[in-house]
């Protein structure tokens, strides 16, 4: 599903117009990802979380040629599904 | 510096950002979030402009012991729901795509780049020493060429030299040394063979099966014109045979005829006599006087037509004045009596109307040496 897929279904289930329903998209998109850049998460009701978490720098071996690269500490963004999303994901 | 962004403040925010009333901005979210868990169940994957993909990933049953009892059990199989952040404008930005550019640039890139270095020198070396020995074989096949083209014929072989190279030209004179020539033309060619000797045998190949397809077209289509060029040339052919032939040997097959025409028209004969008899007299003012007036071709005329012929199927002039003078070799008069119409001698049409002119006593006698002459000099005239 895309974006396009997206506001067509969201515009129909909350009697929207598709602009209006892309600019809110976008807005929401825009809160979401500068909440997470200022290390918030994001908890939706129903659905999930999504966090930062930070990963510490490593230094893997690429199997080919045995030689080793150092990997930077770097924050990751994790998302957390809600159990009712899982059950809808995994029926049963 | 942690903030929490709920399902509240969300809406709150995104109410503040887009002027919309919160109400509109909550049925929104859940639309968002139905939509979004929909599109997981349906297609499995949901990508956000702007945020990131949410994918759904298998994760396969295995096996576990229940660490207080010992007992084996499977745990299912399940889908985990996975985000990767980041999509088209949000790349930059995002930090995990640093980690991606640093493996490119300090791992993938260095070895392969050497490698390819190292692969392009090794290549290198081999094609240079395959131009090298194909460029041998190209000579040698240069030589060949030419040995063949030596071995044909003399008159063929002067002018292919004198084209291919000048120099040649000199050693032309001497076909015995085969060997010594292809040295010196073989580098003119040397240049354009050397590098693809196959090719040049594969194209020659085609050029001549196209040639030969070429003629085939142009057999058929000028098929007409050529039998056409044919018949003329053959009769060019037959009548150059047969003047000469009847002035070598006349007297064996015209007496015959020559009789016959003698009395069937003796009154022309007596007439043109009659006639011609004052203009020697006129012509007796000049030093030489032997020869009439008819004899020379600028003062030639006829005006008085003993018949008019119409030309059958496969009829020539040899066979028109054969028929009316008894002697082929007159064919020159009727052709100059009907220069109006006939502009070739060899192009008589069925159908076409010929006169035939009264011909003096004197131009009628094959065996007269000077109407021999004028005969044989008209025919040439005409034929060339």
């Amino acid at each position: 599903m895309n974006n396009k897929e997206i506001i067509q279904s969201v515009s129909q289930k909350a009697a929207l117009t598709k602009q209006a329903t892309e600019q809110l998209l976008q807005a929401t998109a825009q809160i979401i990802r500068d909440t997470l850049k200022e290390g918030g998460d994001v908890k939706i009701q129903h659905f999930g979380s999504l966090e930062v978490r930070a990963h510490q720098a490593r230094t893997v071996t690429n199997p080919r040629n045995g030689k080793k690269t150092e990997i930077p500490a770097k924050q990751v963004w994790t998302f957390k599904a809600n159990n009712r999303l899982k059950d809808a994901v995994n029926p049963k | 510096m942690a903030e929490h962004l709920t399902l509240v403040s969300l809406r709150r925010a995104i109410s503040a950002k887009s002027g919309v009333s919160e109400k509109v901005a909550d049925d929104f979210l859940n639309a968002l979030f139905s939509t979004i868990q929909d599109g997981l169940v349906r297609d499995g994957i949901v990508g956000i402009q702007g945020l990131g993909t949410f994918k759904l990933q298998d994760v396969p049953a295995r096996e576990s012991v229940n660490v207080a009892t010992g007992e084996r059990f499977t745990i299912d199989g399940y889908r985990k729901i996975v985000f990767t952040e980041g999509s088209s404008h949000d790349v930059a930005e995002a930090p995990q795509t640093q980690r991606s550019g640093k493996k490119k640039t300090e791992d993938e890139p260095i070895d392969p780049i050497q490698k390819l270095g190292e692969q392009a020198e090794e290549i290198k070396g081999i094609l240079s020493e395959l131009n090298a020995m194909t460029s041998a074989e190209a000579a040698d096949e240069a030589t060949a060429l030419q040995i063949h083209q030596e071995a044909a014929p003399e008159v063929p072989e002067t002018p292919v030299e004198v084209a291919e190279a000048p120099e040649v030209s000199e050693n032309a004179e001497a076909p015995v040394t085969p060997e010594s020539k292809p040295d010196k033309p073989a580098e003119a060619p040397k240049k354009d063979k050397q590098s693809k000797p196959f090719n040049a045998w594969l194209t020659g190949l085609i050029t001549i099966g196209v040639f030969a397809m070429l003629l085939i077209v142009a057999y058929f289509v000028l098929r007409h014109q050529i039998i056409r060029w044919a018949d003329n040339m053959r009769d060019t052919i037959e009548q150059r045979i047969t003047v000469p032939a009847e002035q070598t040997a006349p007297q064996a097959v015209p007496v015959i005829p020559e009789t016959q025409e003698s009395q069937a028209v003796p009154e022309n004969q007596e007439n043109q006599d009659s006639q011609e008899a004052p203009q020697p007299e006129q012509t007796t003012a000049e030093p030489e006087p032997v020869l009439p007036d008819y004899f020379d071709d600028s003062k030639r005329s006829f005006s008085e037509f003993q018949a008019t012929e119409t030309v059958g199927q496969d009829s020539r002039l040899a066979w028109v004045a054969k028929k009316h003078y008894g002697e082929k070799a007159l064919w020159v008069f009727i052709f100059e009596a009907n220069r109006d119409r006939l502009r070739n001698p060899n192009q008589v049409r069925p159908g076409m109307q010929l006169r035939i002119p009264k011909l003096p006593a004197e131009l009628r006698d094959v065996n007269n040496p000077d109407t021999k002459a004028l005969l044989d000099r008209l025919s040439n005239k005409y034929l060339d």
